[in-house]
This record gives structure tokens, sequence and C-alpha cells, in this order.
């Protein structure tokens, strides 16, 4: 029971992606949301933020119940790569596209100075004349609690309106904290993102009264920048993530890689970014395939995303590993599911992650994994992968070479996992996050 | 009655710098205490607006800064300024009417950079004493500013500072110096005749119409910095108040003068490699220079004050400005130099490490307005100009007896 508190859910970023097909962090969030509309029923309300107009405004339950029960009734995997460009992502390139255009027609001043005349005209045509109907905003009330956790670095101004708020209100402010990798590795995202971020979560952990932190390494990490640049600590507190994989009925080789069929391949299931360390596994195979005749194909199954342009152009561009490093994208799934299903074992050798779904991803399908063991990684893979330092690529091409020769050692593993791994349901995790919700609401 | 020339390197019509506000105080209570006094400067005149500039400022003249010496280096401009007033004809001549027709008893130099010129006229006019108005160790500070701008090979330079340092020094009839740890430095040199005389500050009148404005536009949670473009004071900003994360979202650091534009500069060069680029510029307000009400209603609004200087000797005007005002103050040893009796009192905080000056600067927003007792702001009007230069014109004829 909440004891005349009511939980206001910042629902912004689900209703953004509406049914797009989401990434890791908008699905947490429609998991545990599916789950707390029903428990706190009539005393939750939802709000949205509102970059442009610098406030929050009420959004319907019944619409985002749609979203997020279609979520849970798709039947894919948990976990898949992005589709939709970020809004700091647009902002920056079209910056830069301006940058170059207007750098290039400045010579010609005439018609920069036209071409501004036409840019204030359009963007005055866009501007609603007069607004028949303005939108009220959402008015808190004082003791409230107010959850967000997702995309919430993408919203300008977001939680600098939200710090107003929370002092204006006396609000309780609960925020999720994913990682901090762009903070700690600012040289594994792209120009201009790790300020954006670190700005973001300067201003969270400023808002925040308590913080659910996805793996005791987040926790860890963001404490310590929390005491390290002197923020006032809110509470910090981990919440386990499901790992249980809704799987599709039957598993379909993937169309553009039917020749897999008949090769022993290895599975590395992650976007495609400098962070993940394909360049690792790039260097392995190039040792592998220059040493040995008979070596397994490797598998990458992602999107392309930051920093990887001149390793795609590496691999494409070298004659004894096209063939050998096949990069699959797009695949459904019940295609990821054949690949699981028909690989020797999976890699993820990932400088820094703040949890490690695919790790926990590839044990629920009982997959043998030889994993880095940097970050929060351990804890995902407990006993059950092998660990091995992500710049040590002796060792990695060692261990991979012997799995793939002697595929009795890769059974072993697989039975242990059968044995032993224990699949962490999302209801479960739902369930302990809404007890764990429900004492801070109460405190 | 005594007749005092007074050559610096700056104009002073409008002070604004520490250096020309005490040239400027020292020559108003001069004239107040009956003696006759005139200060003239040879300065770079670009760095000047024109009404900035009177008559009795000299300038180097377009093209001055291609004449080699020292490379045509901009952090040697005043030691260049002293060379010319010697090897430009037009400047010297300049200056020897200046002296011919004032005919003064004393040549006060302010700081050592116009000592070249003193030591020239002196063959000319040997009955003209010299008294040496020293503002910090030129020589230390000079240096500590090229190291922390990497610029290298000039120790040549430094060498001639410190000559011209030392040689003023003993060349006086007296000298005037500004800290303790300054008179230090010249009792190597000198025994007698070293007079203290600290910074001081005139008092700021703001009006409520003033304050108003201000408040609409940066309200009160803010912490103030005042300070001018030079160098000290940014490196003291970024060594002792950079990141901004210990302010929280609603919570401002202000900066007055001309530092503010240097603070700009640095955020915004580092973009690309400093992650707190967006944390700093958000809390980060640049005023530029303001006129004296303005700054008196701001300094009105300030929930702090800080002084963060990390390096330099000298004392520093902005510290008197503080303790006037009755306003928390977090400061750092050196900023306090001179001002040492003040240590301890209610509302300031000595912060000499990072982390202390940020943790002190995040309890003073969080805290409500200081509230003062009058005893102890009577007790701060020492730190008053009139106070503190009351007794600067006995003495020149205290050392005028003693000489005749």
């Amino acid at each position: 029971m909440i004891q005349g508190k009511r939980l206001v859910w910042d629902v912004t970023t689900v209703v953004r992606w509406g049914n797009a097909h989401a990434v890791g962090i908008v699905r947490v969030e429609k998991n545990y949301l599916y789950a707390c509309l029903s428990e706190f029923s009539d005393n939750i309300e939802l709000c949205r933020y509102d970059s442009g107009k610098k406030a929050f405004f009420g959004v319907d339950k019944t619409v985002v119940l749609s979203l997020v029960v279609d979520e849970n009734k798709r039947g894919k995997s948990e976990f898949s790569d992005v589709n939709i460009i970020p809004a700091w992502k647009l902002k920056l390139k079209y910056k830069n596209f301006k940058k170059k255009v207007v750098r290039r027609i400045k010579k010609h001043s005439k018609l920069y100075s036209n071409i501004v005349i036409l840019e204030k005209k359009i963007a005055g045509f866009f501007k609603p004349k007069k607004e028949e109907h303005v939108e009220p905003e959402f008015i808190f009330l004082k003791n409230d609690v107010y959850i967000t956790m997702g995309l919430d670095w993408d919203y300008d101004g977001k939680m600098k309106a939200l710090y107003e708020k929370k002092n204006k209100h006396t609000i309780k402010v609960i925020v999720m904290c994913y990682d901090i990798i762009s903070i700690l590795f600012p040289q594994y995202t792209p120009k201009g993102f790790s300020q954006i971020f670190t700005r973001y979560m300067v201003d969270a952990m400023w808002c925040a009264d308590h913080v659910f932190c996805i793996s005791k390494k987040t926790k860890e990490d963001i404490a310590q920048f929390c005491n390290d640049l002197f923020i006032n600590a809110p509470t910090f507190e981990v919440i386990r993530l499901g790992s249980s994989i809704k799987k599709p009925s039957s598993a379909i080789i993937p169309s553009n890689a039917t020749f897999l069929d008949e090769k022993k391949f290895v599975l590395f299931v992650s976007s495609i970014e400098g962070r993940k360390n394909h360049m690792l596994l790039y260097y392995v195979w190039s040792y592998l395939a220059e040493k040995y005749t008979d070596i397994p194909n490797l598998v990458f199954v992602g999107m392309k995303g930051w920093l990887v342009d001149d390793l795609l152009y590496s691999i494409n561009a070298n004659p004894e590993l096209k063939d050998k490093i096949n990069l699959l994208h797009g695949v459904s799934d019940e295609e990821l599911m054949w690949l699981y299903q028909n690989c020797l074992f999976t890699v993820f050798p990932s400088f820094y992650e703040g949890w490690g779904l695919p790790v926990a991803e590839s044990l629920s399908y009982g997959k043998f994994c030889i994993c880095s063991d940097r970050g929060s990684l351990p804890e995902v893979g407990a006993d059950l992968v092998e660990y091995l330092d992500p710049y040590d690529t002796t060792a990695w091409s060692k261990r991979i070479k012997e799995l793939s020769d002697d595929v009795s050692l890769i059974s072993q593993r697989e039975s242990e996992i059968l044995k032993r791994y224990n699949i962490y349901s999302w209801e479960e995790s739902a369930k302990t996050f809404i007890i764990s919700l429900r004492r801070k609401i109460n405190d | 009655m005594i007749r005092v020339l007074m050559l610096g390197t700056y104009p002073i019509k409008k002070p604004y710098h520490g250096g020309q506000i005490r040239v400027s105080e020292i020559l108003k209570s001069l004239r107040k205490q009956n003696i006759e006094a005139e200060y003239v400067s040879v300065c770079y005149e670009r760095a000047y607006k024109k009404d900035e500039l009177t008559k009795n400022d000299i300038p180097l003249g377009l093209g001055v800064d291609s004449r080699g010496y020292y490379d045509d280096n901009p952090f040697f401009l005043d030691l260049q300024t002293g060379y010319y007033s010697v090897h430009n004809i037009r400047i010297w001549n300049e200056l020897n009417t200046k002296v011919q027709k004032f005919k003064p008893d004393y040549i006060q130099i302010e700081q050592m950079y116009m000592y070249p010129f003193y030591a020239a006229i002196k063959e000319k006019y040997p009955e003209i004493k010299l008294v040496y108005s020293s503002h910090n160790v030129e020589y230390l500070l000079k240096s500590m500013i090229l190291q922390q701008y990497k610029v290298s090979k000039y120790d040549e330079a430094i060498n001639h500072i410190k000559e011209q340092e030392v040689a003023a020094i003993k060349d006086s009839s007296f000298v005037i110096a500004v800290s303790d740890s300054d008179i230090d430095f010249i009792k190597q040199y000198r025994t007698t005749n070293i007079y203290h005389i600290k910074n001081g500050i005139s008092k700021k009148e703001f009006t409520e119409t003033n304050v108003n404005k201000w408040r609409k536009q940066i309200g009160n949670s803010f912490a103030l910095y005042v300070g001018s473009a030079h160098p000290p004071n940014l490196i003291g900003f970024k060594d002792l108040m950079l990141p901004l994360t210990y302010l929280t979202p609603s919570q401002k650091v202000i900066v007055v003068g001309g530092v503010g534009d240097m603070i700009t500069s640095e955020i915004w060069n580092n973009r690309d490699s400093d992650i707190y680029t967006h944390v700093n510029s958000d809390r980060f307000i640049n005023l530029g220079r303001l006129d004296e009400s303005d700054l008196a209603a701001v300094i009105q609004l300030a929930r702090v004050i800080v002084l963060p200087l990390n390096y330099g000797s000298g004392s520093n005007l902005k510290t008197a400005e503080a303790l006037l005002s009755g306003k928390y103050i977090v400061a750092t040893s050196k900023s306090m130099v001179g001002y040492e009796d003040f240590i301890g009192t209610e509302g300031l905080f000595l912060s000499d490490s990072n982390e202390v000056f940020r943790r002190n600067v995040q309890k003073c927003l969080s805290n409500t307005d200081l509230i003062i007792s009058d005893k102890e702001l009577e007790r701060r009007n020492v730190v008053l100009w009139d106070n503190i230069l009351m007794g600067i014109g006995d003495l020149y004829y205290k050392t005028k007896i003693e000489q005749y």
C-alpha cells in the first residue's frame, strides 16, 4: 500500500519509441512499467518531458499500456539492436552538416544572406500561428515519488527542469543507472557524446534520492563518481535484471547466411562498436588464418555502431578473412535462435559493460562463452563462462583454437551450464523491483 | 611643497585592474596630503580604449612591438616598455620634457619596469630621488606565469627583471611594499625605510533598482568571482574550482572582470577532451566587465565570494572587497596575504586544497545568507583606502627632512 503518496512514472522514452524495435534500456523500462501499472494501478500517474517546451505533461495510461503490453507480447529476444537515431546524434549531425554548408556558401556572401532569410521564413512557416489548444503542464504534488529509467540524456534540460520541480514540490526522485561507460571511457563514444552524458549524469545524481543500479559494478562506479565530484550522494541499490528469453517456436537459418549450415562458427552478438572490442577478434582470426588452415568462421550479429569504419573496411579488404568473418544484422528472433543453437560457442571481449545481457543470453541458450574479465561481466557469467583479458590477443587465440579443435571441452562446459544456470525471469525481477520501489516510496 | 612624479606602464584614468586601482588611490591620497603629484605612463596603447587614455599616457606607438626586443613576446610588453623609455627617442623626449616641466623631487616607479628610465634620467638630474613602489615580487610572478603558459627560453628576461627589481630596491630613498612576504624579499637587499602599505578598496554603493535588475537576471544562489585578465586568476580558478560538478543544477559561479573571458576560452578550447565542458558551461556565467554600481549590486546578491588564488604574491584587492561585503568568503592562504588578521573570522573559510575549496563553496551556497555583526563590519573598515593611505604623505616629508 502506498501511504497516500503518488508514484509518477516518467514515460518520455517509452512514448517516444512507441512500437519501434527497442534498445535494451527501453525494454527494461517497458518490462518494469508493465508490472508497476497493474501493481500500483490507481496510485500511478504518467508524465513525459518536452524538451522544446521545457515542461512536463501528463500521459494517458491506456496509450502507454498498449505500448508495454505489445512489448510483452512481442515474443522476440529481449535485447536486440538499435534502429532509432537518438536526438542528440541527429542534432550533432545537423550541426556538422550546417557548419560545412555554411563554410562553403559563406564564400558567396549574397547567397548566404539569402539562405539565412529563407531559413527564417521556413522556421516561421512551421511555427504554429496561434495555438488553439494549449496542453496543460503536468502538476506535481507534494511528496510525489517520481521515477525515470529511460534514455534521459537525449532530452536536453530535463534534469534541470526536474531539479526545479523537486525543490518546489518536495518530491522524491528515483533514477535508474545502467552504466557510466561514456564518462569512464569517453574514447569509446562519438565526439561530443560523453560531454552530453556527463552533464546528464551529474544533474541526475543531484536530482536523485535513490538510484537503482543494474549491477554491483555500476553501483561502485556511480558511487565513486559522486564521491570524486563532490555530489551529495543519493542512496544506491542493485537491481538484478531478468535474463529470461521469450524463445520463438522454431529456429531458422538466416536467409543471407545459409552457407553457415555446413560450417563451424563462433558467435559474437553485440552492436559493432569500438568498446565491444571486435578489433581483438579481428586480430585473433588474422593470426589463426595465417597459422592454420582449419579454423571456424566468426559471425558478428549486430548493427554497425560507433568508431568501427576502419575495422569494417579491414575485414572486407582482407583476402584471408573476408570469407571467415561474417557480418549479419537485422536478424529475426528465429534466426538468432538458430545461430545460438548451431554455434560452437560465443565470445564477448568487450572492454567494459554495465551488465552484459549477451552473456546471459548465451547461457540461457546453454552456450558456453569466452568473455572479457572487465566491468560487470563476472557478475553475469559467474563461473559458468571463461574470462580472459580483453587486451590479450595471444590468450584469446590460444583458447579459441583449443576449443574449436576439441568439441568435448565445450560439451563439458555446456552440461555444467545446463545443470547449474538458473534463468532469472523478468517476472521475478519485476517482483523484486516492486518490493524495493514500494520500500523507497514508504521511506 | 614636495613634488612626486609617479611612473608606470598602464593608464589610470579608468582604473580597473588591481595595479591601476592601487596607483590611482596612491595618487589621490598624495594630492590630498599636500603633495604635488602627477602620474605618467608609457603604455601599449592598443590594449586600451581611447577614452581610457590621457595626455599623460605616452603611447609605445604602432609597430613598436616589431622592433625585436625579447622577440616581441607579448609576455614581456612591460619589460619592453621600460627599455623603449630609454632607447626610443620619441618616448625618451616626451618623458624628459615631463620631468623638465614638472621638476619632481621624487620619481616614484610603480613596479620596477620604469627603472631604466630613472637610472638614465638620474645621470642628468642627480637631485631627483627614487621611491620604489613594489606591487609584488615581479620576477617570481613572471617566471610562474611563463611556466604555466609553457613559454621557455626566457631565463635572460627573468634575470633582467630581477636585476631591475633589486636595483630599484637598492637605489630608492624608501620602498613601499604590499605584503609581508614581499618585504621579506626586499629585506635581502636593504633593511631600512621599507613601508608596508596594503591594498585597500573604496566603498561600493549599490542601489535597490540595480539590485532588483540583477536579481531578475542572475538570482542569488551563486558564488561570485571577481578578477582581471591576469593569468594567475585563471590558473587558480582552474585548479581550485573546476569542474563545477559540486554545484547543484540551480547554482552558479558568476564571474566579473577580464578573467571571465579567459575562463570561457579555457572551457571551450578544451571542449573535445574535457567531459565536463557542458557541466561547466551550464553552471558558469561570465558577466565581463561591469561598472562600479553594477558590480556593487552583484556583490550584494552573491551568497559567497571566492578568492581562488594559489600562486603569486602581493595582496589581492579583491580580498579587501570581499571582506567589506560581509558575505561568506572562500579563500586561500595566498589570497589572504596582507589580510591575515581576518583569518578565522566568521564566514571566512580558508581552503588551500581543491577538495576543501569546493566543499566550502558548496557549504556556503547551501547556507542561508551570512549575517555579520556591526562590530565586525566596523573592524573591516581598515581595508578602505582612506584608512590605509592615511600617512603616505608623511613618508615623503620625513624622508625629505632626513635627506636634508
